[in-house]
């Protein structure tokens, strides 16, 4: 048996090398453990392997074939990269939102730059009663009396002209700019009012009844915050 | 047929499954794995060979891997789960030795590793043990001598068992065992009592679920797992009669000539005929009739009336273990028919099931080994049968190397001495033939290996010397820092013990006490036991290696791996191609 000093020669490993040795080897680790734990699940071990990563293939009792590594493994890895998914890219974007989205407390502080969604349109609804308001009669308002804040925030970016970039006017700039707008509103809101207590006579389900009893508290409360507004 | 090429990759995923499923359970703090059926039946099992049975490998290589634990296991009784983990580390570390020969390991150099490693097998192996391993056992042991309570029989029954069983049923276990081995001791010597344990071990024992471990005991006598037809309280000794065949089959003797007509009084023909035989065994005086067949009614009623006591349907290997022993005449006119001496008969209650009890002449004892489960029964009647086949595969290779020694040098007076004498322990003890467990075989084969000088391979043995320390490694993986603890103090020792040898001073005094296993008392293990484990996972590596493609045929699978000719099969199947390197290698 002659020994082929070719054949294998060892030689200390670069730090490269180590590390892609490791993770290499983790990754195997990682595979051998999940088929280990579906074995003794039941699962049986066949004698083929997978065609895209070439691991070996188990099958359940419903005679399902499944590979570990991409099922489970890779899967893992992809779900979260956002060059790879669609939607992990939206919620990323989503995320930075919310996280530089000013909070709704007042309505004219930082509401001059508000970050608008990448498609233009408004928040998302959060209830029930602020879509249906939206789906409710004329007028054609894009803002129901629960979300005032954002409507108008949403109002001032077209309001407003491009110099008007720099951080928070003066109270009066607001109050001059919001008047038209909190006179609509509160228009907007009276008129449900309205409409609201007609359905509330005509109203036959106590669910229903309920709702809009809900719906006439908020509008009185956004009419009371308008009022405290054009006071202020 | 489809015809795929196997790498080092599908070898490295194959063992790396098996072994995280046995990982678990390896060592005294190992887990036991719980099986269900859909029947509702569960088995808890810690038994490496039962666990890797019980799963569903279709895969040949898992299979020739499983065929070859097996075979291992059937040898030494020992190190199923050792086997998967020393596998799987060496696999790993071909693997990755690969990656710096920047391209990928072809067939015919990996059949070359396969058989340089074999090499290894071998030779260093065997040198590193006989002369490096050996003589620091020995002295290890004999300087430590003092520090062992109990005997050494006792000390390595208990190492077996305590990775095996948990702490409480360890003790009742090893109490058991060594009570049946002193017991059947009395009548010989050590080496022939063990070889006899050994090969009747299932004619030894009887399991009894439903009563706690602690019931276990060793009862005089043999017992037969089945009840007395008719019983009649026999006074003193009694002469038995074994029969293989009813009553009533055969009243024509081989050789006469038969002429079949039917008459008309057959039936009263052949009433008086069996009226005549059971007349003529009242005249030889038997008391017990013992058969492997139902007799018929007739019998059953003349053994009643006749106080007679009979036994049926008892399995006929133990009638023959019973002739054996028992010194049986054989009854020259009816052909299957021997007639033994039994001391006494009894009927015994056994966890809520009446057996009989035959005694002997010969002080033969029989193991009552209690579980509450059947899966725990099943897993304690395994690890006793491999105590047996461990000892008797230590006091073999024993007897062996002190044979092959004493051809060698035959004025050595010594080994004669050893042989003779009742101390087949003590004489192993000294000669350096148990280490304590824990992992030191594994620490001294992989500091030797690597100091190894007159070595022609040592890359080989370097792989092989790194691989080893994943036995440990996993044994302590529950303390990482007690592991590294120990490999630290350990290989100070060896370094002085290397320079102190060669300047042929005053042995050292070795630091590292028998604190290696987490119990405090100490437990040995065998050092051949150890030797052969790594021998067959090489040669199972071999086998591994040199698979040169894998052919999917279209007949239909076989269920169980178990068979000596269905691997003779797949070895055909998976070996078409290479056949001429193969062949080559048989050295």
């Amino acid at each position: 048996m002659a020994l082929n000093a070719d054949d294998f020669e060892w030689e200390p490993p670069s730090e490269a090398e180590m590390k892609v040795i490791q993770a290499r080897r983790e990754r195997q680790d990682k595979i051998s453990k999940l088929m280990g734990d579906y074995l003794l699940k039941g699962y049986k071990m066949l004698g083929d392997c997978c065609e895209l990563c070439g691991t070996i293939l188990l099958q359940d009792k419903q005679k399902k074939n499944y590979c570990v590594a991409c099922q489970e493994l890779d899967s893992d890895i992809d779900k979260d990269n956002p060059a790879l998914n669609a939607q992990a890219a939206l919620s990323q974007v989503r995320e930075r939102q919310l996280a530089t989205q000013p909070l709704p407390e007042s309505n004219g502080a930082s509401s001059s730059e508000p970050p608008l969604s990448i498609t233009g349109q408004p928040r998302p609804e959060h209830c029930e009663g602020a879509a249906s308001g939206l789906r409710g009669p004329p007028p054609a308002i894009q803002s129901t009396p629960l979300s005032v804040p954002t409507a108008s925030s949403n109002f001032l970016p077209p309001a407003t002209p491009a110099p008007q970039t720099a951080p928070p006017l003066g109270p009066v700039g607001n109050t001059l700019l919001h008047h038209p707008a909190l006179s609509s509103a509160e228009e907007a809101v009276l008129h449900k009012l309205r409409w609201a207590t007609q359905e509330l006579q005509h109203s036959g389900s106590v669910e229903a009844s309920i709702q809009l009893c809900s719906l006439i508290r908020g509008c009185a409360e956004s009419l009371r915050s308008l009022k405290e507004l054009q006071l202020s | 047929m489809q015809e795929e090429c196997v790498s080092l990759q599908v070898c490295v995923s194959v063992v790396g499954a098996l072994e995280c499923v046995v990982r678990r359970c390896l060592g005294p703090d190992g887990g036991s794995v719980l099986f269900t059926r859909d029947t509702g039946e569960t088995l808890i099992t810690r038994h490496g060979q039962r666990v890797l049975r019980t799963l569903h490998l279709q895969h040949p290589m898992a299979r020739m891997v499983l065929d070859c634990v097996c075979a291992h296991a059937k040898a030494t009784g020992d190190g199923t789960k050792s086997f998967l983990l020393l596998l799987a580390a060496l696999l790993r570390e071909i693997q990755d030795s690969h990656m710096q020969r920047k391209g990928s390991w072809s067939i015919p150099s990996l059949q070359n590793l396969a058989n340089r490693l074999l090499a290894v097998s071998r030779k260093e192996l065997e040198d590193v043990v006989t002369h490096e391993i050996t003589p620091y056992a020995s002295l290890y042991c004999n300087h430590h001598s003092y520090k062992l309570e109990g005997s050494i029989l006792d000390l390595l029954i208990g190492g077996y068992i305590s990775g095996r069983v948990g702490i409480g049923q360890a003790d009742v276990l090893k109490r058991v065992l060594c009570e049946l081995y002193h017991k059947i001791s009395q009548d010989q010597n050590a080496e022939e009592t063990i070889s006899f344990i050994h090969s009747h071990f299932s004619f030894l024992h009887t399991a009894v679920t439903g009563l706690p471990i602690g019931c276990s005991e060793v009862i005089e006598g043999l017992v037969v797992t089945c009840d007395w037809s008719v019983w009649t309280e026999p006074a003193g000794s009694v002469k038995a009669l074994i029969l293989y065949e009813s009553f009533g089959a055969s009243f024509v003797a081989v050789g006469e000539n038969i002429s079949v007509c039917i008459q008309k009084d057959y039936l009263q023909r052949t009433e008086s005929a069996m009226k005549q035989k059971l007349a003529s065994l009242l005249d030889l005086q038997v008391h017990v009739v013992l058969s492997s067949v139902k007799q018929p009614e007739r019998v059953s009623q003349w053994a009643r009336l006749n106080h007679v006591s009979l036994l049926e349907c008892v399995d006929s290997a133990q009638l023959d273990f019973l002739s054996n022993i028992s010194a049986a005449e054989t009854l020259s006119h009816p052909p299957l028919q021997h007639l033994v001496m039994l001391k006494y008969c009894r009927r015994v209650q056994l966890g809520g099931h009446r057996y009989a009890c035959l005694g002997t002449f010969l002080h033969m004892h029989t193991l009552v080994l209690c579980a509450p489960a059947p899966g725990f029964l099943d897993q304690i009647v395994c690890v006793s049968q491999g105590v047996f086949a461990m000892l008797q595969h230590l006091s073999q290779s024993f007897c062996q190397t002190l044979a092959s020694d004493q051809s060698q040098s035959p004025s050595l007076d010594q080994s004669q001495s050893v042989l003779s004498s009742q101390d087949l322990w003590g004489g192993i003890l000294r000669a350096g033939g148990v280490l304590p467990v824990g992992g030191m075989f594994e620490f001294l084969l992989h500091h030797f290996l690597l100091n190894e000088r007159n070595s022609c391979d040592p890359q080989s043995c370097r792989l092989l010397a790194e691989a080893l320390l994943c036995l440990p490694r996993t044994l302590y993986s529950r303390n990482h820092r007690r592991f590294l603890n120990i490999q630290t103090r350990f290989l100070d020792d060896l370094k002085q013990w290397d320079k102190t040898k060669e300047q042929r001073s005053e042995m050292p005094e070795l630091k590292v006490g028998f604190g290696f296993s987490e119990s405090s008392v100490p437990c040995l293990e065998s050092v051949s036991g150890k030797k052969q484990l790594v021998v067959s996972v090489l040669q199972c590596l071999h086998r591994l290696l040199c698979v040169g493609a894998i052919l999917n045929t279209r007949c239909p699978l076989r269920t169980g791996p178990q068979t000596h000719s269905e691997e003779d099969e797949d070895e055909e199947e998976e070996k078409p191609k290479h056949s001429n390197s193969t062949q080559s290698t048989d050295l």
